[in-house]
């Protein structure tokens, strides 16, 4: 089997640039359905898949970082030699477009049967017909919207360009409907929300100010504090009235909220009124009047543990019955030929037309869902609909553009016998959804079969995390989403080995939180090796990567958890037996495998608390430092989960010995904190400092600690406040412990 | 980077592209308001100051250390020179405009480019990168339309630079190039710079600011712009010194 350049060298800071930047352009090919990875993650994958092993990393570098023009304009270029001219693409499109542009055969394996239907249209009608494909889908696409504004006029005010929701939770102490705001900004520097709190009454009333300054929301730091009698409340509490409220299905819209504002089509913004709230009202009325098919789907788990169980529940009524005649007035314009495109605009329309689609404040609209979110925009549908028609179409006029003389064959594989699949997003969800109602494409897609180490073949209801890959002759190169990685580590070691298959290399791509994995044909290797050189080889490769992406900075830095997955799986797929204490050790068993993690995850902790330039000696204090570094504080929807159980067994820390972890995964901040134990914990200690300085100022913070714990708490601030820095995140938290820092600093100074 | 849908904190994702990028690029005048900010008697406005604490500003999002050895080999030399013009008694005979204006040659090393990591790079150089010649040759093609009197080929260009032959434009036209092959931000007040890289969309940050800003004494803020903009960021951004932020 012949080497690649992908099996040795992968340029993961110039990759997480490109993404970077072809987001910061806008990518043509991010609002169509199945182009899941960004092109320039995708041209990498290729190219470096394609060239042979001895190829120069400066004839490589242009195609990967064209210093002029849009990224995914630049043909790329693979060196003569030995490439193949037909390859295999599963599940991607971006990558079976860039392996296409590089003058391959390819075959794309889809397992969703909507999007294989979309990939066909793509790939055949309109990079076939060009042009003339191009004004007919402009021309369908203009006919429904024509449709939706005579059918919806009287449902949205005439000027109103987007609306501004809030959601709403019962106080428990005063009765009050607290609005839920994280921050009090209709847009950012110009307008902001002033509650008018009423003294007796239940409900809160809203007034738009004009200002630079804004204050507060209620929402703060995992508490929601009520604004009339001040109580607070935990997040989760919060969380789990909603799941309730959900799961007895009060009233008739998904969430509780207020319909605080209406951002007007010149920009100006005024609070809704009694008659906005009428137009919404007889939206429900209509909704109710009869029964409509809505969109069916199972929305990912994040989404779920806030109640939202069913795509169907992402929207209000308006929403779902703006959304649901639009897929109907598409089947009455021409439903069997343009279906798949409209449930594109449907899919990205509801994507930003939803009760999770977070406010922006700085474009004054509704962003994508991602995850829940206190506040939401909405969007009239007859206006919106036409904005991301023109954005879908503008994207096919560039593809058309980018892509000439390509030879794509879309295949749909069978989900259960295949076990190259993919796995679903909420994006695909909805695609499927719409796609069902409106272009008669059957869903179908319940379980997959996978093969595994021990033999013989499991049924999982789950796909592998698979984004896309490339293949031929025995070999592949995979993309796997980053944080579904953790809770299938084993599996995936088994699925690999199982196929015949042993990791190259592995890669992570930052910033877009994916491991590149080049795969080949399992050769028959050492018998077994020597543990000690097994795990030496772990370190030294953990050591590599980080060296790679340590000049990295921003919230891109979550994905250096990734490091450890990518250093032990080519040693694990590639060994079978390792020798140790004179023993021979199956590398996959599941207890062998976690040990190796647990190595790579120890050489991780060490590695970046010597780049925090900390020197913590307490596994609690030091678990804290590297958790701050590489999560930060996350919100409930981007809770690590078990992505934790790693570092965790690699420290030898007991999960129920940290009164300040939460079971999501979450770790408390010190305002959440209660009954603290400064003498025994450092990490008690350190949130102990910073409640006694919010307190009484820092400068008495470290005195009042246990002189034993003093040093190691000023230790952990030190690192937290670099670990924010180094994020770009800023945090009360953060903020406070820098403080700490100074104070001590200068007290030493003196 | 923000996936598509993320919410957006302005000086996060500020701090987040930034820090992207491999190093910074500065402009003939952002160089002559940095330079002049370390030399008290001849910051005469206070929108140097301002530009100056923007310039840290960009510092600090490119990570710890980041061009702190540039600016303390700027600090050395200048105490250097001043340190030869000094009489027996250690009276200082002149002040530092003379040098400075040394200082400010277009193509002094590593004091207009800051890299990660004390790269000594040569405008020559850089541009004669063989894999880079097509693009940078279109770049070139691109950029020369919005400066007459330019060389028409490429290679003129580097010959000018060679010989020493270099004006003002030559070094804002090689400032783009030197930026997009290193992928680096690029900070600038010309206009056409910006223009030229909102069109040609080469592989670097422009980050632009308003001359008008620099000119007026009376502001204490700063105006930006930053081609191409990131999502979820306005397209007017302004930093005020003092507070420390970026506001939009």
């Amino acid at each position: 089997m012949k080497t690649r350049k992908i099996d040795s060298w992968f340029p993961v800071a110039d990759v997480y640039r490109e993404c970077g930047r072809e987001r910061d352009l806008g990518s043509p090919v991010e609002v169509l359905p199945g182009f899941r990875s960004p092109v320039a993650l995708a041209r990498a994958v290729v190219l470096l898949s394609l060239a042979p092993e001895d190829a120069e990393k400066d004839a490589l570098l242009p195609s990967l970082r064209p210093i002029v023009g849009e990224p995914w304009r630049a043909p790329i270029e693979v060196p003569d030699g030995d490439v193949p001219r037909k390859v295999w693409v599963f599940g991607d499109g971006s990558i079976a477009l860039e392996a296409a542009r590089a003058g391959r055969e390819v075959r794309l394996a889809v397992s969703d049967p909507a999007i294989a239907r979309f990939l066909r249209e793509v790939f055949g009608r309109l990079l076939s017909l060009r042009e003339e494909a191009l004004e007919e889908l402009e021309g369908f696409l203009r006919e429904v919207g024509e449709v939706l504004r005579g059918r919806f006029g009287d449902l949205y005010g005439r000027e109103d360009r987007a609306y501004l929701w809030i959601k709403r939770v019962r106080c428990p102490g005063c009765g009050l409907l607290i609005p839920l705001m994280e921050h009090r900004w209709v847009v950012e520097g110009r307008y902001a929300l002033e509650p008018d709190v009423p003294e007796d009454g239940d409900e809160v009333e809203f007034e738009v100010v004009e200002t630079e300054e804004a204050g507060p929301g209620t929402v703060r730091d995992g508490r929601v504090t009520c604004p009339r009698c001040g109580r607070s409340r935990s997040v989760e509490g919060v969380r789990r009235d909603l799941l309730l409220r959900a799961a007895r299905r009060e009233g008739e819209d998904p969430v509780d909220a207020y319909l605080a504002v209406v951002v007007r089509k010149d920009g100006s913004v005024r609070p809704a009124t009694d008659r906005d709230l009428e137009r919404f009202e007889r939206a429900r009325e209509e909704f109710r009047r009869e029964e409509r098919e809505v969109p069916r789907g199972e929305p990912p788990d994040e989404l779920k543990q806030w109640g939202i169980w069913d795509v169907s529940w992402l929207f209000n009524r308006r929403q779902l019955l703006a959304h649901v005649e639009a897929a109907v007035a598409t089947s009455e314009v021409d439903g069997n030929r343009y279906g798949i495109w409209a449930a594109a605009v449907l899919t990205e329309l509801s994507l930003r037309n939803s009760v999770v689609s977070r406010w922006d404040p700085v474009a004054a609209e509704p962003r994508m869902v991602a995850g829940w979110s206190w506040d939401h925009g909405e969007l009239p549908v007859p206006s919106a609909w036409k904005e991301v028609s023109d954005e879908i179409t503008g994207a096919c006029r560039e593809l058309v553009e980018i892509a000439e003389d390509i030879k794509v064959e879309v295949v749909k594989i069978d989900e259960v016998s295949g076990s190259w699949v993919t796995y679903p997003d909420l994006p695909d969800v909805l695609f499927r959804a719409w796609s069902e109602i409106i272009a008669n494409v059957s869903g179908g897609i319940r379980w997959w079969k996978i093969p595994v180490s021990c033999g013989g073949w499991v049924r999982t209801k789950e796909p592998l995390p698979v984004v896309g890959g490339l293949s031929w002759d025995g070999r592949v190169s995979l993309i796997l989403r980053g944080d579904r990685i953790a809770g299938r580590w084993e599996e995936i070691v088994g699925w690999i080995v199982g196929c015949g298959l042993e990791a190259a290399s592995a890669w992570p791509v930052i910033g877009e939180d994916v491991l590149v994995v080049p795969l080949v044909r399992r050769e028959p290797g050492p018998e077994e090796v020597d543990w000690e050189e097994f795990i030496e080889e772990v370190k030294d490769s953990v050591r590599d990567l980080l060296r790679e992406v340590r000049d990295l900075r921003g919230r891109g830095w979550r994905s250096v958890r990734l490091i450890p997955y990518a250093a032990v799986l080519p040693p694990c797929t590639g060994v079978d037996a390792v020798r140790r204490d004179g023993n021979s050790l199956s590398v996959r068993h599941p207890e062998m495998l976690s040990e190796v993690l647990a190595v790579g995850w120890k050489e991780l902790v060490e590695a970046v608390l010597e780049l925090l330039d900390v020197g913590l000696s307490d596994p609690r204090a030091r678990f804290y430092a590297v958790y701050r570094s590489l999560w930060g504080y996350p919100g409930p929807d981007d809770a690590p989960g078990r992505e934790i159980e790693p570092p965790l067994r690699a420290l030898r820390l007991d999960p129920n010995d940290l009164p300040y972890l939460d079971e999501d995964g979450r770790l408390k901040t010190y305002r959440e904190r209660r009954r603290l134990r400064p003498e025994e914990d450092p990490v008690d200690a350190f949130h102990a400092a910073l409640l006694k300085a919010v307190e009484d100022g820092p400068g008495s913070a470290l005195e009042a600690l246990p002189e034993e714990v003093r040093e190691e708490a000023l230790e952990l601030a030190l690192a937290v406040a670099r670990a924010a820095r180094r994020r770009g995140e800023d945090h009360p938290e953060a903020e406070l412990a820098r403080r700490l820092v100074g104070v001590s600093a200068g007290a030493a100074a003196r | 980077m923000p996936r598509r849908g993320e919410p957006v904190d302005t000086e996060g994702r500020l701090r987040e592209t930034i820090g992207r990028y491999h190093g910074v690029v500065l402009d003939t005048n952002a160089f002559v308001a940095l330079a002049k900010a370390f030399v008290d008697d001849i910051c005469e406005t206070p929108a140097d100051n301002v530009v100056y604490a923007f310039l840290l500003e960009v510092k600090r999002m490119m990570g710890e250390n980041f061009l702190l050895h540039s600016y303390e080999e700027l600090r050395r030399e200048y105490a250097r020179r001043l340190e030869d013009l000094r009489d027996y008694d250690g009276r200082e005979l002149c002040h530092a405009c003379p040098i400075l204006s040394k200082l400010l040659g277009p193509t002094v090393r590593g004091l207009c480019y800051l890299f990660r990591g004390h790269e000594d790079v040569s405008v020559h150089d850089v541009l004669s990168l063989p894999e880079y010649s097509e693009q940078l040759e279109r770049l070139y093609r691109g950029l020369r339309r919005g400066y007459a009197g330019l060389p028409e080929s490429l290679q003129g260009f580097r010959c000018n630079f060679k010989e020493g032959r270099a004006g003002d434009k030559h070094v804002d036209v090689a400032n783009v190039m030197m930026a997009a092959v290193k992928g680096s931000v690029l900070v600038t007040s010309d206009r056409g710079i910006r223009d030229a890289c909102s069109e040609l969309k080469p592989g670097c940050l422009c980050v632009y600011f308003n001359p008008e800003y620099v000119d007026d004494p009376a502001r204490e803020e700063l105006e930006f712009e930053l081609v191409p903009r990131p999502g979820g960021l306005p397209v007017g951004l302004r930093y005020r010194k003092g507070i420390g932020k970026f506001t939009c």
